[in-house]
């Protein structure tokens, strides 16, 4: 019986003992292999997707500008970034450059609509003040001859009628005058002008036709500031400005031109002690036919706007009801 | 000494005021509706003035002025330009004309005008 027991034990160990040595066998090869296998297709997926992740980093450079990563982003990183954070940060940079863009396209399309609305304006007022010249024309001179027929003898109130129809068409003269100037768009003829010279011309010019006694004007520049401008076309410039300011102070208050040299460049600051604006009509301001005066023709802030970009320069007003009014001028100086 | 003036003006109230004011005046004129007529009139007969309107049907007025300085070269020319049509002007002047008046204009300004060369003529 012991026999047979210790027989059955021995063949029992033996078989374990086998057992056990086939496992070790087995984990020896397959677990090194299965490390193998697995480290390799762990190193091939994450060697794919850095792959993947340069690639689209390289589309979303070439979509934006070179990458530079900004300080704050290096500091936030600890000066180390990864493929994952490279591609946030560019993808962040591209979001806004394209705002940018975006904003841009925006912008340049505003004003894109805008010069084909002034052309088409400047082509039906050029249209139209042409029109007009020859009736009236015809109506100046049966007023004229009417007026040379009744002199002396016609009660006053009708000789007043006839000088009264002599000054409408000539009020109608000037309105054609300012379709026809903001129609023409003719191009700036440039010669080296003195801008306080250019200043002062106008403001005589306007003090000649306009009531001025109590307007306080002040030119505050140094001596020579030169610019290559159309002498004339500033000179009408300066004329609107200043007519619309003196009429919006109604005759009484501070007429301020200053002038200062930047780079390449010279601003000029025109302010009056008006009513100012409101925040509408600054957005209007240099819209033609847009006015707030009874009499006006909405066309002297047009101009002033078409000469200025002609000139490639640009203007800004800055107001506030009740706090007067800053029309602010930048200009090129140009090549001398 | 008669001073004849030849008013070439499309505008039918414009040719028949200005034709009576320079009557009234003393001068001896003729009208006509079109740039081409008034040629005809210039080679016809003769004048010592013609007033001509820039736009007119058949013959604008630079062209008439040139004929004019080609067949009758004694005869002054004022050239009627439309109001902001400076361009035209200084081509007018250019091309040999005496004066130009911008529209609208005033009579007595035209009168000067012609008064002026009929003194020069008399000189």
């Amino acid at each position: 019986m012991i026999v047979i027991a210790d027989d059955l034990d021995r063949d029992a160990r033996n078989n374990a003992e086998s057992g056990i040595s086939s496992s070790q066998t087995a984990i020896l090869v397959f677990v090194p292999l299965f490390l193998l296998i697995g480290l390799s297709t762990l190193l091939y997926i994450s060697s794919s997707v850095v792959r993947r992740l340069k690639t689209l980093t390289t589309s979303v450079e070439q979509i934006g500008e070179h990458f530079v990563p900004s300080e704050e982003v290096m500091r936030e990183s600890g000066g180390h970034m990864d493929e994952v954070d490279v591609l946030v940060e560019k993808t962040r940079i591209v979001n806004n450059k394209l705002n940018d863009w975006e904003q841009e396209l925006h912008e340049k399309n505003e004003e894109l609509i805008r010069s084909k609305k002034l052309a088409a304006i400047g082509t039906l007022a050029s249209g139209v003040a042409h029109e007009l010249n020859n009736p009236i024309n015809n109506i100046t001179i049966s007023a004229q001859v009417l007026q040379r027929k009744i002199a002396g003898d016609a009660p006053p109130e009708v000789t007043q009628i006839v000088d009264e129809i002599i000054g409408q068409t000539l009020r109608v003269k000037g309105i054609v005058s300012n379709l026809l100037e903001f129609a023409r768009e003719r191009e700036p003829q440039l010669s080296t002008v003195q801008l306080p010279e250019v200043v002062r011309n106008a403001y005589e010019q306007v003090i000649r036709s306009t009531d001025t006694m109590d307007v306080e004007f002040t030119l505050d520049t140094r001596d020579e500031i030169s610019i290559r401008a159309d002498a004339g076309q500033l000179e009408r410039v300066f004329i609107n400005l200043f007519s619309n300011a003196v009429a919006v102070m109604e005759g009484k208050g501070r007429l301020t031109v200053k002038m200062e040299e930047e780079d390449g460049s010279v601003v000029i600051w025109v302010s009056d002690t008006g009513k100012g604006l409101s925040r509408e009509d600054q957005e209007k301001i240099f819209d033609p036919f847009f006015t707030r005066r009874e009499k006006g023709t909405g066309l002297g802030l047009a101009i002033v706007m078409n000469i200025i970009r002609q000139h490639g320069g640009g203007i800004t007003v800055v107001s506030e009801k009740g706090m007067g009014t800053v029309f602010e001028i930048h200009l090129p100086k140009g090549a001398d | 000494m008669t001073f004849r003036v030849l008013v070439a003006e499309d505008e039918e109230i414009a040719r028949k005021h200005i034709l009576d004011t320079l009557e009234a005046e003393g001068y001896e004129v003729e009208g006509a509706d079109n740039g081409l007529d008034a040629l005809r009139e210039i080679e016809a007969d003769e004048f010592d003035l013609l007033i001509a309107d820039i736009k007119m049907p058949k013959m604008d007025g630079l062209e008439l002025l040139e004929r004019v300085r080609q067949v009758s070269p004694g005869t002054k020319v004022i050239v009627v330009t439309g109001y902001g049509s400076i361009n035209s002007a200084v081509t007018a002047m250019k091309e040999g004309a005496y004066d130009y008046l911008p529209k609208p204009f005033d009579l007595d300004e035209l009168v000067l005008k012609i008064n002026k060369a009929r003194e020069r003529k008399s000189l």
